[in-house]
Parts: C-alpha cells; structure tokens; sequence
C-alpha cells in the first residue's frame, strides 16, 4: 500500500495543518515515531522562521534609529573643520615653544 | 564570532550528535569576540564658554546607544540565520528518514499490470455470464446508405473500417 499521507501545502511546504489524523493512524509503530520526529522537527524550523524574520526586523529598525541618531549627533557635535585643527596644532606649537 | 551559513558544520544528523567529515576541520571551537563599543566624539564646552543651546552630550550618549543596539541586532540576525539553517537541515534529514520509512509507491509496471488484471477479470465475467468479452459497438445509423458506408472497403490507410460518410466538400462554417 502506498503512502497516502499529506505533508506537503499548495505551496510545496511542509505544513503540519495538512496531516490527516486518521492516515497517520494507518501508519507502522516505526513510521509514526519518525513523523513525531519529524514534526518536531518542523516546529522548530517555524519558530527558527520566526525569529529570524524578527532579527531581520530589529536590524532594519536598528538602522533607521542609529541613522537618525547619527544626523542629530553630527549637527550637534560637528566635527573639527580643517582650520580649526590648524589653528589648534598652530596654538599647540607656540605654547610648547 | 558567529558561526556563518558558508561555514562547514561541526555535527551533523538528525539530532546534531554526529561529527562532520572531514574530522579535524575545525578542532577548536571559534572563539568569541565581543565588539568594542563605538563612542561618539562629544565636544565639551570650553572653559568660560558660554552654556550651549543645544544638547551635545545626550545626542552623543544616543548615537552610542543606536549603534550598540545595532551591533546586537547584527548578532541575533546571524545567530538567528544560523539556527534557521541548522533547523531546516535537520529538518530535511528527518523528512528523508521518514520517506525511507514509509512504503515505497507502485511503480508504472505495476500499475499497468493491475491494470491488464482489471481488464482481464472484466472479460471473464463477461464469458462466464455468457457474453462476448468486448461488448459489441453499438450502431447508432441504420439507414441503406450507412449500413452501406459501414461495409465498404477501406478508402485509405488512415481511415479505419465503418467510418461514417462525410462529404468530401468542405463547407464552411457559418
């Protein structure tokens, strides 16, 4: 007898909502231990799922914040212009000389 | 440092326990390290200065705080794509070790035989009630002319006996 068991969605993923009860009864004491491995297993790669989604998240709100927070910084704190570092190394000199 | 998607993995198997070939690739595990955190350039007022208007050192302190919550979003986003790799590979293994464990489907030669069997067992029951094996194609046409169509000659190669007359002109359709 062939394998009549559903695993697969529409979409070519393996969807633990699609597995039919009474097909997984039919199945050998073996076959059912490894599809309880098996469903673990996806259960883990959904939530692995989710939490990579999340990072991707976190990491483009992350961005956005430490773009504005470096917008603000360079207006509050501008760096030393080219002059300014001059006269600095200029005032430097003279006061050890 | 995190371990990447291109890296070789150190166990393999269903439940991760299994060395990965070649042995020795890596020995050691990586080792960890920690990014320095950025400071942002603050510029205190200067001596008699006057107050500034403007904040500077609360900007610097959240520029500081901006990227180091970026850095350890940048860490959760390889972690978590590593652990999604390593999850969908073990996933893979156990769906493999499930298809190995499930009977195997019929094969096309198998299915043609029960299909010949069917087809056979049909004929016998027929012959047994007594009647032909194949039942008789039923004439729908019994005029002279298609009675006389039915037994003529084969016209051509192409046309099998009993073909119904058709006109040879083409008519077009309205």
């Amino acid at each position: 007898m062939a394998l009549q068991l559903q695993l697969h969605n529409k979409f070519g993923q393996l969807d633990l909502s699609v597995i039919d009860p009474k097909a997984v009864s039919e199945l050998s004491d073996d076959a059912q231990k490894i599809l309880s491995v098996l469903i673990s297993a996806v259960q883990n790669r959904e939530a692995a799922q989710l939490r990579f989604n999340s990072a991707v998240i976190g990491v483009r709100e992350a961005t956005a914040e430490q773009i504005a927070a470096t917008a603000a910084h360079i207006a509050a704190n501008p760096p030393q212009t080219a002059q300014q570092a001059q006269q600095a190394a200029i005032a430097a000199y003279n006061a050890s000389h | 440092m995190a371990s990447f998607e291109s890296d070789p993995p150190e166990f393999v198997g269903r439940d991760q326990t299994t060395k990965a070939d070649p042995k020795g690739k890596r020995a050691t595990p990586a080792p960890v390290v920690v990014p320095v955190p950025s400071v942002a350039v603050y510029n205190p007022p200067l001596a008699g200065e006057a107050h500034p208007k403007i904040a500077r050192k609360s900007v610097a302190e959240r520029l500081d705080k901006a990227e180091a919550n970026l850095t350890s979003a940048n860490l959760e986003l390889t972690a978590s794509k590593a652990h999604l790799r390593s999850c969908e590979l073990i996933e893979a293994d156990a769906l493999s070790a499930f298809i190995k464990a499930c009977p195997a489907p019929p094969s096309a030669d198998e299915i043609y035989r029960a299909h010949i069997k069917r087809e056979q067992d049909a004929k016998l029951e027929r012959v047994a009630k007594g009647l032909p094996p194949v039942e008789p194609k039923k004439i729908a046409a019994r005029s002279p002319i298609d009675l006389a169509a039915a037994q003529r000659p084969r016209t051509s190669q192409a046309m099998p006996t009993g073909t119904p007359l058709r006109s040879p002109i083409a008519r077009r359709i309205v």
